[in-house]
Order: C-alpha cells, then structure tokens, then sequence
C-alpha cells in the first residue's frame, strides 16, 4: 500500500487531507512540523511526502537538505499558497526531490490525480 | 648846478629805492634762489647808482675815474645776473624744465666772460676818459675797444628777451603771462633808457641826461611789483594748478614743513565744512590725528617721497569722522630739500558703506544659507526617518499580506477539503439538498480564493514588488494548458474554447507564469459573461515585432464608453444590480499592468450583445527590466489622483 507522509502544521488542514487520504486507500502518517516529520520519516518511509513550505521551526530549506544527507527516496509534493514561475520551481527542484507544487486550496480529487500520477513516475 | 644836482639826486634816489625793493625781496622768500638773484640783482643796481652818484660828486678826477671803473664793471656784472635771473625767474613752472642742469656750463662761462670783460674794461677805461660835464664828472666811453662791452651787453639783453619771449608763449594762465610782461617791460625799459641816455649817445659825441639809474630803479620795481601782485616766485601753486585742483573730486591739501595748509581745493572744504580763510594757514592738526597722520603717512612721505593708497581719516568742522584714502608726495625745492607735502585724499565713505552693506549682504546670505542648510538637514533627517518608517510599513505590508494570504487560504484549504469530501459522499450519503448547499459552499470558496489571490497580486503590483521571472515560451504549449485548464469550467456552461494558433510562430520571452495569468483571466471573463452552449475563440499571429493575442466571446459585450474604464481597479460592467458574475474587478487592472510592464499593449472592441475581442500584445523582442517599467506604469491611477 502506497505510504502517504502528511506534513502540515494546520491541524484541519492535516486532519482533512489524512480523512481523505485514507479513504481513497493510502496508508498515512501525519508529522505537525519539520522536526516531528524528520523524526518519523525512517520509520514510516513515505512513497509520497506532502510538504507544507510555510511552517514554523525548521525551514523547508532545512528539511529538504535533511532529506538529502538521508538520501530519502520520498517523493516530495510541495503545497505553497503562492504560484511559482517555472524559474522558481527550477530552483527548488534543485534542492531536493520535488515532484510536484500544488496550492491552497485546491480540488481534492485533482490532488488524488497527481499523487497517483506521481508515484507512476 | 641844478641840472647837475638833479642828476646826482636822481641817482642817489634810485640807489636807495633799488636798495629797499631789493631787500623787500629778499625778506618775501629768503631761501628762494629767484629771490636771492633778483636781490643781488638789484643789489648791483643800487651799487651802480651809487657809483654814479659818487663818479659825478668826485672831487677829483682820479676819485671819478675810480667810481666810473666801479659803476661800468657793474653794467657788465648786472647784464650777467639779469640773464640768470631771465634763466631762473620761470623755475616754479615744471615744463619748463629743469634749467640749472640745462645750463650747468653756460652759467659758470657767463661770469667768467663777464669777469674777464670787466678786467678788460678796467684797463680799458683811461684817465682820460673821465670828463666834467653839466652834470659832474662821466666817463667817456669811446673807441673799438668799447665794442666788446657792448657787444656783451646786446647778447644778454638778447639772450633774456629770447628767454622771456620763450617763456610767454608756454604761458598758460593770464597771470603767468602777466608775470613775462612785467619782466619783459622793464627789460625793455631798462635797456632802451640805459643804451638810449648812458650808453649810446656819448659813441657819437652827443651826452644827454643820463637816465640810466632810473632804468635800473624802475625795472627792479616793475619786477618786484609783478613778485607781489601775481605772487611771481611765491612758494605757492600756480593759476593752473588751482583750476585744476579746484576741479577735483578728490580732496587736496597742500602743507608745509612746519605742517600748515598752505592750500585746499574746494573739494576738502566742501568735505570738511571750512571755509578757505579758515583752512588756510592752520595747522593740519585741525583736520586730522595728527600724531597718527604723521606716524602713519608723513613718515613714509619724507622716508619714500610719497605714499599710495594708505587710510586715514579727516575731521570736519563739526569733529565728525570721515575715513580717507591718501595719497601723498612730498615738495622738493631746488636743493632737493622737502619743503612741504601735497595730499590726495578720497572719501572712503561710500566705498566703506558698500564694503559694509556687502559683508552685511554676504552674512545675510551665509546666515540664511546655513539656515536653510539646517532645515535642509533637518528634511533629510525627517525623510530618511520617514523612508525608513515606510520601508517598515512596506515591508510590514508584505508581511501581512504574507502572512493574511496563508492565514486565509490554510482555513480555507480545510474548508474546501471537507466540503468536498462531503459532497463528494466519502464520509456517508448526503441528499440532493445538502449537496447542492455543499456545491454553493465550494462555489463560494472558490470565488474567495480567487479574491484573495488578485488581492495579493493587486498589492504587489501597486507597490512594485511583484516578481517578474523571464522564460523562453512556446506559445502553443502554453495555450495548450491554459484551455486545459479553463476547458473544465466553460464545460459547466457547455463552452467551447477554440484555438486558432498561426504556424511557425517564434518563442516568446516573459514570464510565463504571469502571461499565463493574464489569459487565464480574459477567458475566465469570456465564460463567465457567455452565455451556455456558446464558443470563446483564442487567436494567436505575429503581426509585424508583436505576438498579437486574442480572446473573443460571444457574450454580453462591453458599452463604447467603459471600454477603457474595464481595466481599471475596480471597475464593473456590470456594478449596478447585476452583479450575479461576482468577481471585484480586479483581474483586468493586474492583466494590463503585466503586459504593460513586459512593453505590450492591451485593449478591448466590443459591440453590446455580440460580444467582445479582448487584445494583447508582447514584443518579440523583451524589453529589460520589466519589473522596473512596471514600477514606472501608472497602472491604477494613483499619479493621476494625487495631481
């Protein structure tokens, strides 16, 4: 079963998206900071990390050079409020392994779509 | 007997009348060579009557003889001392030059002659020439060896007339000329009464009364009268001196030795407020400090000979202070001793007040500058002050907006969330009634995710801060996804987005995700304001350097007069009751402010109820700095408001 890593520090947010997650047949674990999700990821060793990039504590930066030295094979989507340029997206794909950029808020089911499309990669 | 005694008399007269005149002279300037000639001059006269007298009173034929030698070597002495009065007598005048140094030799040969004429004569003169007439003893002057005397005494008369007639025409003032007439008078005078009584006749055997005494008495009068009545030879400046000095502007005194003013122009008496009579003759210590004139000016003029340009200052009548500029020479007589000082003096008083107004101006102007400069500092303090409470309220500003767009958009994202997975019946059945109020919910929050994000760009523009990120585009591409990704909402009104995309169309550079942003909007528009079952067509062509983009719908269509007002911040076709299309009118505001800033141009046509064609253009060439341009685009009208 595909392991689906929620990271948010919104816990309605977080609540809604594990609910729906679940339902659709994901395995999921949620973590309410960098901190709390660097702690879980060996355990729980996602297919799928959703990322929130404003959170508070360790920057997404940070998580995401983390993830590097671990050499994590998690995919990354990362959920912003704001659009990036392709530019932009090109600088960060660069900082680890991001597949995806989704913002808030955004359909559900669409969001379903890419995670599956993803994992299809 | 009576003529003889009146010959006697007349001689023995015109001795002591000569004697005193020649004396009078002398006692009026002692130390003037002029005078001290004329008084030997007139001293020989009077010696030479006297011999006269004493030739016609002899009581013997030798003692007559001895006084005739005496009295006729006189004749040749005084021709000479006339001839150097002639030459010196002029010597005030300066252009007339310097005539003792013109005549350094002729002078000292003149007496050596007349002294070798009067050895000669004395020898000459025989015993038996001496003669008792009517009127007393004479000498007889006869034979060529008289010549010579004569002859001599032709050429001095000659040479002093030539000199007087010299003289006169250099004159310049009536009284110089005056001065020669007089002196030329008795010369005249004295030569045609000596040669025509004493010296002449008796040549030719003829003896009248001899009359040549009264020649001599008569001409030292008439020169002597001239010296008192014109001031002939008088230490004092000339007739044309006084003209011109009396013209001057400037002030000038002239003062003597002993520091008395010999004599002021009017305009020092004008200055100080004296009268003539009053100035003259004073000492200077009336006018001025006179320890501190001479200390500072009267030693540097005897020291130098003169001083330029020094300051000091006069004192009028009423001892009121004026300061002066002087200049000063000092008077030499003809030993080259100082006999006095000539002053030139400025009245500084308006200059100084100039001076005084001009400081005054200059501190005025330093003053004002240095206030201005502290205000000037002060503005700055403020502004830099200012700037940075506004840099703070920027930054503040993007912070909260940050901050708002997350804060408003994470609630929302769980909002939408869940309202779908209801509705989506994930969580349980739900009825056709509860799903359409979930379906409203999902509209809604759509609609305020859409608002927050124009807010959030709107902010951005309107402060400059937006990011513009330049990228090489393939146009299709892109209008591949933008129908991709509007096609699903123009399905709810069975919409039809077409493309019509000329071949071979060259890469754009610009932002795409901005551009993308702007078509998104226009053809959001089109759906929104289509009616169902209708068609939005997207163009695309190169027209001449532009890449031209057009969205046209077959909707309601936009009035001629709010074509314009469409794209500015808030605007509404519809802001009347309609408002059943939502939206805050903020979308064509940012579409024209990003194709704007990247150098294109955009615009609407539209006819009411046919529908609208809403154009853009983008250079193919990029312009630079486009988030720069964009800062410069008065996009919101906010210039125009504040004017």
């Amino acid at each position: 079963m595909t392991r689906i890593m929620i990271v948010d520090d919104e816990k309605d947010f977080r609540d809604m998206l594990d609910l729906y997650l679940r339902k659709e047949g994901f395995e999921t674990n949620t973590a309410e900071d960098g901190a709390d999700f660097l702690k879980k990821i060996d355990d729980f060793a996602p297919d799928i990390v959703t990322l929130d990039v404003m959170m508070p504590g360790i920057t997404t930066r940070k998580i995401l050079d983390t993830l590097k030295e671990k050499k994590s094979k998690s995919k990354i989507i990362l959920l912003t409020v704001v659009r990036y340029s392709e530019a932009e997206k090109q600088i960060i794909h660069e900082m680890g392994n991001i597949v995806d950029y989704v913002t808030k808020p955004f359909d559900i089911d669409d969001f379903k779509d890419r995670i599956v499309k993803n994992l299809d990669k | 007997m009576d003529l003889m005694n009146s010959a006697v008399y007349i001689s023995l007269f015109s001795a002591i009348f000569t004697a005193l005149i020649g004396i009078y002279v002398f006692l009026l300037n002692p130390k003037r060579i002029t005078n001290r000639v004329f008084a030997v001059l007139v001293l020989f006269f009077a010696i030479f009557s006297i011999s006269e007298f004493m030739t016609r009173i002899s009581a013997t034929k030798e003692l007559a003889l001895l006084f005739g030698r005496i009295g006729y070597s006189l004749f040749i002495i005084f021709s000479i001392f006339g001839l150097h009065f002639s030459l010196v007598f002029p010597r005030k005048y300066p252009n007339y030059g310097n005539i003792f140094t013109k005549y350094r030799y002729f002078l000292p040969s003149l007496y050596v002659t007349g002294a070798i004429l009067v050895i000669a004569l004395n020898i000459l003169i025989s015993v038996q020439n001496v003669k008792m007439s009517e009127w007393g003893y004479r000498v007889i002057l006869d034979g060529v060896t008289v010549f010579p005397v004569y002859w001599f005494l032709l050429c001095s008369s000659y040479a002093a007339f030539t000199l007087a007639h010299t003289y006169f025409k250099k004159c310049i003032t009536t009284n110089e000329k005056r001065q020669i007439q007089f002196v030329t008078i008795g010369l005249l005078l004295l030569g045609t009464l000596s040669l025509g009584t004493n010296l002449v006749p008796p040549l030719f055997g003829i003896f009248v009364f001899p009359l040549s005494t009264i020649s001599l008495m008569l001409f030292s009068f008439i020169v002597a009268y001239s010296m008192v009545r014109y001031r002939l030879m008088k230490l004092t400046t000339s007739e044309t001196a006084d003209v011109a000095i009396d013209t001057m502007a400037d002030s000038l005194l002239v003062i003597d030795g002993n520091n008395t003013i010999v004599n002021v122009n009017k305009s020092t008496l004008g200055l100080l407020g004296y009268t003539k009579k009053e100035l003259m003759n004073v000492s200077l210590e009336n006018i001025v400090n006179l320890p501190h004139f001479e200390s500072n000016i009267l030693s540097k003029v005897s020291a130098d000979g003169r001083i330029e340009d020094a300051e000091t200052e006069f004192f009028t009548k009423e001892r009121k202070s004026i300061p002066m500029n002087i200049s000063a020479s000092s008077i030499y007589n003809d030993r080259g001793e100082s006999e006095g000082t000539v002053i030139v003096a400025r009245d500084l008083t308006e200059t100084k007040n100039f001076i005084k107004k001009l400081e005054e101006a200059k501190n005025n102007l330093e003053t004002r500058v240095k206030e201005r400069t502290a205000e000037l500092e002060k503005s700055k303090q403020r502004i830099e002050l200012q700037n940075i409470q506004l840099k703070k309220l920027d930054q503040l500003k993007s912070e909260f907006l940050n901050i708002t767009s997350h804060e408003l958009r994470t609630p929302m994202a769980a909002i939408k969330g869940y309202v779908q997975i209801i509705s989506k019946q994930t969580l349980g059945q739900i009825n056709d009634e509860q799903k359409k109020a979930l379906d409203v919910v999902l509209r809604n929050t759509n609609r305020l995710d859409a608002l927050i994000q124009d807010i959030l760009d709107i902010s951005r523009l309107e402060s400059g801060t937006m990011k513009f990120i330049a990228e090489h585009i393939e146009i299709r591409k892109m209008l591949d996804e933008i129908v991709e990704t509007m096609q699903p909402y123009a399905n709810q009104k069975e919409i039809k987005i077409n493309m019509q995309i000329e071949e071979h169309l060259p890469e754009l550079v610009a932002d795409k995700e901005r551009i993308k942003q702007v078509i998104i909007n226009i053809v959001h528009n089109a759906v929104k304001f289509s009616s169902t079952d209708s068609i939005i067509n997207i163009r695309t062509r190169k027209e001449q350097d532009d890449i031209l983009f057009e969205i046209q719908d077959f909707g309601k269509g936009i009035p001629q007069g709010q074509q314009e007002k469409v794209f500015e911040m808030f605007y509404q076709v519809d802001s009347g009751s309609d408002r059943k299309f939502g939206g805050v009118g903020l979308g064509l505001a940012i579409s024209q402010g990003i194709i704007m800033a990247h150098g294109g141009k955009i615009w609407v046509e539209s006819i009411v109820r046919k529908g609208s064609t809403f154009k853009f253009t983008l250079p193919l060439k990029p312009v630079k700095d486009v988030e720069s341009r964009f800062k410069e685009i008065d996009l919101f009208g906010l210039k125009r408001k504040r004017r």
